[in-house]
């Protein structure tokens, strides 16, 4: 048996015979911040969607925390909490009403004191005891996070939980995921079509595309091997005066505004600069890239930027 | 499953409008019946036990049934059409169990407004008309004639249920409780006319009350034609219910929620 929260193998799922999930397979570690990534109909929210039982996989098996998922569903399910794509809640009660509602479904009981603590930890107290109908979206997705943590799961799971969050609330959310994995070791998976937002979010990042597993990699192996490999966009007086000096330092790409160095080393911008401006070409602009943007789009068959 | 049934309830109350379906309902029960004691002249009033009995037809057989259809399918259909749904079934309790809480607490919902109602009727009936010449003890009556009623309410709430996870939709079980109601006699009235037995057809076994001892409850329902025997008509309302529970919580459980 596997001590990792959240094992998923080999689990595949077709529709109508066409296929969705194709022979997906990874591993979460526990107390980590995952980002699920992949292009819009990558099979996300599918995939979401069979780790919580609502979709019955055609093939793989799901292991929580050592429960199968098939043959131990109450006990794989007592460590999950997940909002699935729109928080939805019951709009004619109040925020307490609901966070009752899903605390009855829970053995054993959770305490009023629960709720009380989660309803601060979202920030949501003051308005708790209005009906849900009267929330804001942010409102509603910060409910929905509270209540998938009432019955204090190992593994939360939010799928695309920024969605209709504004910047604040998008900071907020951050926040509370980085405490939940932190200081309680839950582990959190949020889905998003965003590498931004990953990378801002998240410890480790899992990309499919096409409902295939592409690649895992971790965010911090990326601060320390790759954060110095950037993509560069050069604008000078005169952009063809600037090629050769920027051959030197790797491959170069030439469009109506910009020279682009595709993959260089971020300590070298200021020889660049320097070496120019020696031969008389000033630069207005330079533009540095994260590498990783590129790879994603390339992994995930997206258009170069 | 005693917290699940809770839930359910509440869900209930708030989502089906109860207190306004027992305000208006009761509202206009009892202006209704005010008013014919207030304008007929005495000779043309109803005997209590008529009138008992008349109300008893009219709001078990028809408004309680109807609403608790309503209650059933709607605590099924609208967890789908809200995309709830989702969030039930992501917990540790089995499909089943989900269903069956919702099956149930149907069924007590409506039990529970057939007790007030009853209770309302049966005060109204001896309070305004006149009860003495009653040929059965009044209070009885009630109770036996609701007690007929419940073995109806268990067959439609299971259709509800087939109809909840099947069609998702409270439009369809409205329609088709109202085509079985209507349709069914109908049918009934075609297999005796081509000379068929209807008697396992299940229409014809939904008036339990022709077997009642109780004059005031048998004669009411002559009309309606009946079955073979109350054992009978039980067994041919279990089975169909429980052909119509299987299917659809066979299909529950088995089912892709999206
Ligand atoms: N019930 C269904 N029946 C048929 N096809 C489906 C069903 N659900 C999803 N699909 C298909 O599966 C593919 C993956 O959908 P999914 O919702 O998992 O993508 P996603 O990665 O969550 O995308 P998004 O970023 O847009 O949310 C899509 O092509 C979709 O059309
Ligand atoms: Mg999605």
């Amino acid at each position: 048996m596997s001590s990792k929260p959240l094992v998923v193998k080999n689990l595949s799922k077709s529709f109508k015979k066409k296929t969705i999930i194709d022979d997906l397979s990874f591993e979460l570690d526990k107390g980590k911040i995952y980002g699920f990534l992949g292009p819009n109909g990558a099979g996300k929210t599918t995939t979401i969607r069979m780790l919580v039982s609502l979709l019955h996989a055609d093939k793989g098996e799901i292991i929580v925390n050592g429960h199968n998922l098939k043959t131990e569903r109450s006990k794989a399910l007592s460590s999950i909490g997940a909002v699935v794509e729109n928080p939805e809640m019951y709009n004619l009660m109040s925020g307490t009403q609901n966070m009752q509602h899903f605390s009855r479904m829970h053995t054993p009981k959770i305490s009023q004191d629960r709720i009380n603590e989660l309803v601060n930890f979202v920030e949501l107290s003051g308005a708790i005891d209005d009906k849900v109908k009267t929330y804001s979206l942010g409102m509603k997705q910060r409910l929905g996070i509270a209540q998938a943590l009432l019955h204090k799961p190992s593994i939360l799971i939010l799928d695309e939980p920024t969605n209709g969050l504004d910047p604040k609330g998008i900071r907020e959310l951050r926040s509370y995921l980085r405490t939940l994995a932190d200081d309680e070791g839950v582990t959190v998976l949020v889905s998003t079509h965003l590498l931004s937002e990953a990378e801002m979010m998240c410890d480790e990042v899992l990309i499919i595309q096409d409902g295939k597993f592409v690649k895992q990699f971790s965010m911090n192996e990326k601060t320390e091997s790759e954060e110095q490999r950037v993509k560069a966009l050069f604008r000078a007086t005169s952009n063809k005066e600037l090629i050769p000096v920027l051959e030197k330092y790797g491959t170069v790409e030439e469009d109506k505004k910009y020279i682009t160095l595709s993959e260089i080393e971020q300590d070298q911008i200021p020889t660049i600069i320097k070496e120019a401006s020696d031969q008389g070409i000033l630069l207005y602009e330079v533009i540095l890239k994260d590498t990783l943007e590129d790879q994603f789009l390339e992994l995930t068959g997206g258009e170069k930027a | 499953m005693s917290s699940l049934m809770y839930n359910e309830l509440l869900k209930t109350w708030y989502r089906n409008g109860v207190k306004w379906f027992l305000i208006i309902v009761l509202g206009l029960y009892l202006i209704i019946s005010v008013s014919l004691r207030i304008f007929l002249n005495e000779g043309a009033l109803p005997s209590a036990e008529s009138f008992l009995i008349t109300s008893q037809m009219l709001i078990n057989g028809t408004f309680l049934l109807f609403y608790g259809v309503i209650i059933t399918t709607s605590s099924i259909t609208s967890e789908f059409h809200k995309g709830t749904i989702k969030q039930l079934a992501i917990r540790p309790i089995s499909r089943l169990s989900l269903l069956g809480s919702k099956l149930v607490s149907g069924f007590l919902a409506t039990l529970m407004l057939m007790v007030v109602f009853n209770i309302i009727i049966y005060l109204v009936s001896v309070l305004l008309f006149d009860a003495s010449s009653a040929s059965e003890n009044l209070l009885v009556t009630a109770a036996l004639a609701c007690l007929y009623q419940i073995p109806v309410y268990v067959f439609y709430l299971c259709l509800s249920v087939i109809i909840g996870t099947l069609f998702k939709s409270t439009t369809v079980a409205v329609v088709l409780f109202f085509v079985i109601d209507t349709a069914g006699g109908m049918v009934t009235g075609l297999f005796q006319l081509l000379d068929w037995n209807a008697s396992y057809f299940i229409y014809p076994n939904l008036t339990l009350e022709v077997y009642s001892d109780n004059e005031i409850i048998s004669n009411q329902a002559m009309v309606m034609g009946g079955g073979e025997g109350l054992l009978f008509s039980l067994t041919i309302i279990a089975v169909y219910s429980l052909i119509l529970a299987v299917i659809g919580f066979y299909r529950f459980q088995k089912q892709d929620i999206a």
